[in-house]
């Protein structure tokens, strides 16, 4: 008697490919997953096409892990025929939890980013703009640019939510046996991550010291087993989920956060910039007024050479601060 | 069915400021399917005493499961109401205030603007309320101890004052001796007594008290740490170390006459010292201090002959260290004083015979180098003196205020120089003269100075005209071979530290500015703070006597033993489970509520530390500290509410 696995889709909208590797280096585990999924869409990894995702009956994929933001309108229509398709859908990775990477470009607007790269970049090629305002055939755009950046839920309804940049492999193999089980965890939950901060894993030591502003960290070697924000450097540890085992600041890279905003409540970039604020300590004179302390609070942290990159590098599609007008107006 | 499901909307009109300026039937019928059930009680002015207990009555009958209060501003009466919910039995955090007055009726431009607002203002508090929980305050009884920082006039007397009242004491001093200014000056305003005799009583009482342990007397210290409020100050203190024992030293100055050292003596400029030795003669406890800085013994172990002579085994003890104390009280009096500022200004520093008043008295001091005598850097009886007053005070661009004191204190130099050398010509440089009361006046009449009065201390020029120097103004030229300049009383630098230390308000001068300059001048604006003497403003010792007397007496009034201290339950809390143990909060309470928990690996908060400004709720990155009555929930609610 054979017994029918369920069927998995992993497919990538506005991505660079890391998740897929992600999934590629669970190793030997994937002989696991073989044996208990059916890998039935995944134009990454096998010969599948659209035409084969439409052709499957609505409902029939039992989980689809979607990576990738939603930038263009290809991008939506994937993610709307795979949420058809798809009884569980999975924000997978940072850029479909949050806008990722490519949510960056929220400051511009579409149009901008279209004259910037066909217009005034230094390698742009003059002509090769299409007519409609999409790229020219030489160019692989095959469908107009949405205004905006969004992160995955913002169009289409989501499960659950595999955070990482990319995901960790081990991570991503507990998420994805939690999936295959039953009872399933509360809607929304987020998978393959702590409920702590990326300094709970942290080797480095806290001496409760506030430097009394932040350095770039090309400036300075930082001290071997001392915690990286301690010594200025803008490490985003404290308000980032836990669940990478500290990768990063274990070997001297500050965390840039790719595993999500840790509160759940807070706007990201509000969220950063107020943990920032209060790890440095400038020397403020008694008494000061608030335009002074505002001064000096913002001289220590003039060291955050590109603040949205650093405040808010993967959850640009849910930042409220900055950005477009227009972007604005999307969100209602 | 009982009426805990409904929310009783309690309108105060505040004596008709309310009634007129917001339509209240708009307001009601806008809420009238509301689910909180919104019940409204309209008062006249629901925080008159009389009318409080008829409030509290028909809320007992009502019996509403939470209220919402419509009036001034919960700065004003969220306390009256908080009682009117405890007496009409309701738990007094069940309740939220919406100041219609500040923040509708006095700002907005028409009444349907008004009740427009008042309406959102209503809705994200109705939404609000539902989901507060009853708090109950818990109470901890007041430490009737208290400290006081600074052993000058002011600090002594209020020492002396609480020890009267068997309160036990602890009088922190940055100098290894007490008594402060006072005692180092041998003539003082305005009859010329010693200060060191004068004080000598005090000083001896305090010590006495410090013996018997009544009062602990922690000299060579300073607070680095405060933390608490009224009734449960925590303080950290360190004490730099003496290397002599003041309990079993005798004073015989045995150890001063062996030490072979000579090192400069800071506080008489020109003279040396050994490097064991009393800062002055006369400074009380008579134990000498040891300059670790200058000793041999301490710089490579070489000398042990201090140690060799003493009498008394033990007392001398090169092993002495820094030492950092904690302790509670229940009351803080700061008397940390102020001083004369210590240096010349431009065209005046590095020439001889120039001098600020102090430093001119440190100069003719009985005890200093020249034995009392007054004689020029050239060794020579001076024929000439130049005081010159306000220097430095009164101008927008320096120092603007008057210090008060100096007039007097200059009367007293041109008295005590003509008395040392007779034919000696005094002339006083006067911009304004502050002389009041009987003493003062008294000089004033007695003194035989030359007056010239002068506009503008810029425009005073010091020069040399056929050999003499002189000081030009407007034409005049003044015999100046010596000049003493009155500079302006500033705040010490140990004011300065505690005003950070304490985050005491102080003026842009830095003298700490009392809750009230009128009624309330010795109050700080934290309460459980008292200052006293010249930390406040310049002034005089009878000034210092006089504030440390009222300092003492307030302590005695607020701070009663057997007192409760109520704990305010609207506090920050952690979520173990939440908390990451990022650190990130520990350094930022401005309280010092914050500690690390070792064992479980999370901050923890101390009740009766926070003040509940949730500085650490809004920085924590994980959402780990809620503040109790003021969740994220309930903000949240409210403001989907007012935005709805």
């Amino acid at each position: 008697m054979t017994v029918s696995r369920p069927a998995m889709a992993i497919y990538w909208t506005g991505s660079c490919g890391g998740c897929e590797v992600a999934f590629l280096n669970l190793d030997e585990a994937l002989l696991g997953i073989g044996r208990d999924w059916e890998l039935s869409f995944c134009p990454c990894l096998l010969d599948t096409k659209r035409a084969d995702l439409e052709a499957m009956a609505d409902g029939s994929i039992a989980v689809t892990l979607l990576n990738g933001c939603l930038r263009s309108g290809e991008n939506l229509e994937m993610a709307r025929l795979l949420r058809l398709k798809s009884r569980l859908l999975v924000a997978f990775g940072s850029c479909a939890d949050g806008g990722g990477v490519p949510a960056l470009a929220n400051e511009a607007s579409a149009a901008q980013l279209l004259s910037r790269i066909c217009d005034t970049a230094a390698d742009a090629v003059p002509g090769q703009r299409g007519d409609d305002g999409t790229f020219s055939p030489e160019l692989p755009a095959p469908s107009p640019l949405l205004p905006r950046v969004h992160a995955v839920a913002e169009l289409v309804d989501v499960d659950y939510v595999i955070p990482g940049c990319p995901p960790e492999p081990d991570r991503l193999l507990d998420a994805i046996r939690t999936l295959g089980m039953s009872p399933l965890p509360p809607r929304g939950t987020v998978l393959g991550c702590t409920s702590r901060s990326v300094c709970d894993d942290c080797p480095r030591e806290k001496r409760n010291h506030r430097p009394q502003r932040l350095v770039r960290s090309c400036a300075i070697i930082p001290e071997e087993g001392w915690c990286l924000l301690e010594q200025g450097i803008a490490c985003m540890g404290m308000a980032t989920r836990g669940g990478c085992g500290a990768l990063c600041p274990t070997v001297h890279a500050p965390c840039t956060g790719c595993y999500g905003t840790l509160d759940p409540d807070a706007v990201p970039v509000a969220a950063s910039l107020s943990a920032l604020s209060a790890a440095v300590l400038p020397d403020i004179p008694h008494p000061a007024d608030d335009r002074t302390v505002r001064e000096l609070y913002r001289a220590a942290l003039s060291a955050v050479a590109d603040p949205l990159g650093t405040l808010c590098r993967y959850d640009g599609a849910r930042n409220l601060a900055g950005g477009t007008g227009q972007s604005g107006a999307d969100r209602g | 069915m009982t009426e805990t499901h409904t929310t009783a909307v309690i309108v105060c009109a505040c004596s008709g400021c309310l009634g007129e300026a917001i339509d209240w039937d708009a307001v009601r019928s806008a809420f009238a399917e509301h689910p909180a059930r919104p019940r409204f009680l309209f008062d006249e002015l629901a925080c008159a005493v009389d009318n409080r207990a008829a409030l509290a009555e028909k809320l007992r009958e009502m019996a509403p499961g939470r209220v919402v209060v419509m009036a001034c501003s919960p700065r004003d009466h969220e306390e009256t109401f908080r009682q009117i919910l405890s007496a009409a039995g309701i738990n007094p955090y069940l309740m939220q205030m919406i100041p219609v007055r500040e923040q509708v009726a006095w700002v907005t431009r028409s009444r349907a603007e008004a009740t427009a607002k008042a309406t959102r203002l209503l809705r994200g508090a109705l939404d609000r309320v539902t989901i507060h929980e009853p708090l109950t305050p818990r109470t901890v009884p007041v430490c009737p101890e208290v400290v006081i920082i600074g052993a000058g006039p002011a600090g002594l007397q209020s020492a002396r004052v609480l020890l009267r009242a068997g309160r036990r004491v602890t009088l922190i001093e940055r100098a290894p001796f007490i008594g402060g200014m006072a005692v180092r000056f041998d003539e003082l305003f305005p009859s010329l007594e010693c200060g060191s005799c004068l004080l000598e009583p005090w000083l001896q009482e305090i010590l006495q008290a410090a013996g018997d342990g009544r009062l602990q007397l922690l000299l060579q210290a300073e607070a680095t740490r405060v933390a608490g409020q009224f009734g449960v100050w925590h303080l950290t203190v360190r004490q730099h170390p003496r290397f002599v024992r003041t309990d079993s030293c005798i004073g015989c100055q045995s150890c001063v006459a062996a030490c072979p050292v000579r090192t400069a003596d800071p506080l008489a400029p020109g003279s040396d010292r050994p490097a064991i030795a009393a800062p002055f003669a006369g400074a009380q406890p008579g134990a000498p201090v040891l300059d670790p800085a200058s000793c041999r013994q301490l710089q490579d172990g070489s000398c042990r002959l201090c140690q060799e002579v003493c009498p008394v085994p033990g007392t001398i003890d090169f092993d002495d260290t820094v030492r950092e104390l904690t302790f509670t009280a229940g009351a803080i009096v700061v008397a940390t004083g102020a001083e004369e500022m210590s240096f010349l200004p431009d065209g005046w520093g590095g020439e001889e015979d120039v001098h600020t008043a102090c430093g001119f008295e440190r100069l003719i001091s009985r005890d200093g180098h020249t034995g009392g005598e007054l004689v020029t850097a050239a060794g020579e009886s001076p024929r000439s003196l130049a005081i010159v007053q306000c220097a430095g005070s009164l101008d927008p661009e320096g120092t603007f205020y008057c210090s008060g004191i100096c007039c007097q204190e200059a009367l007293k130099i041109a008295g005590i120089a003509r008395r040392r050398v007779p034919e000696l010509a005094v002339t006083r440089l006067v911009r304004e003269q502050v002389v009041p009361g009987p003493a003062a006046s008294t000089l004033l009449q007695l003194d035989e100075s030359a007056v010239v009065r002068y506009g503008a201390f810029r425009e005073l020029r010091m020069v040399r005209e056929e050999g003499e120097r002189t000081i030009r103004t407007d034409g005049q030229s003044v015999p100046a071979e010596m000049v003493v300049l009155c500079r302006p009383h500033v705040p010490g630098p140990g004011t300065r530290e505690i005003a950070r230390l304490f985050r005491l308000p102080c003026d842009d001068d830095g003298f700490l500015s009392p809750l009230h300059p009128q009624i309330s001048p010795f109050e700080s604006a934290r309460k459980g703070i008292y200052l006293a003497g010249s930390c406040r403003e310049p002034g005089t010792i009878r000034d210092a006597v006089a504030s440390g007397s009222a300092a003492a007496g307030l302590v005695l009034a607020e701070l009663v033993p057997g007192q409760e201290l109520v704990i305010d339950p609207q506090v920050a809390v952690v979520d173990n489970a939440a908390c990451s143990g990022c650190g990130l909060c520990l350094t930022l309470c401005p309280y010092h509520a914050i500690s690390w928990d070792e064992e479980g690996r999370v901050a923890r908060i101390l009740d009766i530390l926070c003040q509940g400004c949730g500085t650490c709720v809004a920085a924590c990155p994980a959402g780990a500290i809620t503040a109790r009555g003021a969740s994220r929930a309930m903000l949240r609610a409210e403001l989907k509410g007012v935005l709805s």
